[in-house]
């Protein structure tokens, strides 16, 4: 998928690891784990705004389109 | 109270096992059944044997041996075409032209056996495949590349049914036609259409069903990956 997911990226910009996020998002840790690795199809507008509350930024800071990636 | 699918599964496996040896015993006899004809006519020691002479009995007579050496023979294996009585010489002896058909002609009979047995194993497999969905199923694993899996080997089990019985059909019915000029052509050897329409029938709604299966397989990963 072309869509890149920076879940990673901002969790260390936020010092923050993923039994902390998942508490506070209420995902189960596997579905968290997904997200991260990019393994997920799609995501619900509902997670997406609990993680940026949780993190503290814009969707744009979590997702990356990119044009070279095909896998 | 019995399970109804294993009362199913257990009627069909005897019906099967029936069928399968009748349509054995029929191939094992049909060299047998097509000589009485011929004996039906032959004499005896210049007595007019008028009645069926079964070749048990034949094989009992005492023969010259010189002329034909049927105790050593095996009757079973070959094919006569002649019976003829010699009464020129002192002690009348039975004439037999016949011809060994052990090495082609029952090897031919010996292939269609083997073909009877295999639709009955593949038969078998079919039904155990379909027992083996319903357990996978009744686990609420509807949506399983496993199904799949055993769909399309059933899909091509159904699909070598019918060429199993073409094959079996051409194979006995060109032993007949060479060895007995198509005296026993009437007797309704051939299979009936049904047994290539519907095999080819079922592959074909399976072969549907294994695209429905494969959306919903899609499907369910689709909504298992939505965050």
């Amino acid at each position: 998928m072309p869509i890149i997911v920076n879940l990673d990226v901002m969790m260390a910009k936020r010092k923050m690891s993923l039994n902390e996020l998942s508490e506070k998002v209420d995902i189960t840790l596997s579905n968290l784990s997904i997200l991260k690795t990019g393994k997920a199809k799609a995501i619900r507008f509902s997670t997406l705004e609990s993680i940026c509350k949780a993190l503290d930024c814009q969707p744009a800071d979590i997702l990356e389109f990119s044009k070279t990636e095909n896998s | 109270m019995m399970n109804p699918l294993k009362l199913f599964l257990k009627l069909s496996l005897l019906q099967k096992v029936l069928f399968c040896l009748a349509s054995f015993m029929f191939v094992n006899n049909i060299h047998k059944l097509t000589q009485l004809p011929i004996f039906d006519r032959a004499e005896i020691n210049g007595v007019k044997q008028r009645t069926t002479i079964k070749i048990s009995d034949i094989e009992t007579e005492k023969f010259d041996a010189g002329k034909i050496n049927i105790e050593k023979e095996n009757f079973n294996t070959a094919i006569f075409d002649s019976v003829s009585l010699n009464h020129c010489s002192d002690k009348p002896y039975l004439i037999v032209n016949y011809h060994s058909v052990a090495d082609y002609v029952f090897s031919k009979l010996w292939f269609c056996k083997m073909l009877i047995i295999a639709k009955f194993v593949f038969e078998q497999i079919i039904l155990l495949l379909v027992l083996l969905i319903v357990l996978v199923v009744k686990q609420n694993n509807f949506f399983n590349k496993n199904v799949i899996k055993l769909l399309k080997i059933i899909v091509c089990l159904l699909v070598s049914l019918p060429i199993l019985y073409f094959t079996k059909d051409f194979i006995l019915l060109s032993f007949l036609h060479e060895n007995f000029k198509g005296s026993l052509a009437n007797l309704g050897l051939y299979s009936k259409a049904q047994n290539f329409f519907y095999p080819l029938f079922f592959a074909l709604i399976i072969f549907m069903i294994i695209d429905v299966f494969q959306k919903g397989i899609n499907l369910k990963q689709e909504n298992d990956l939505t965050i």
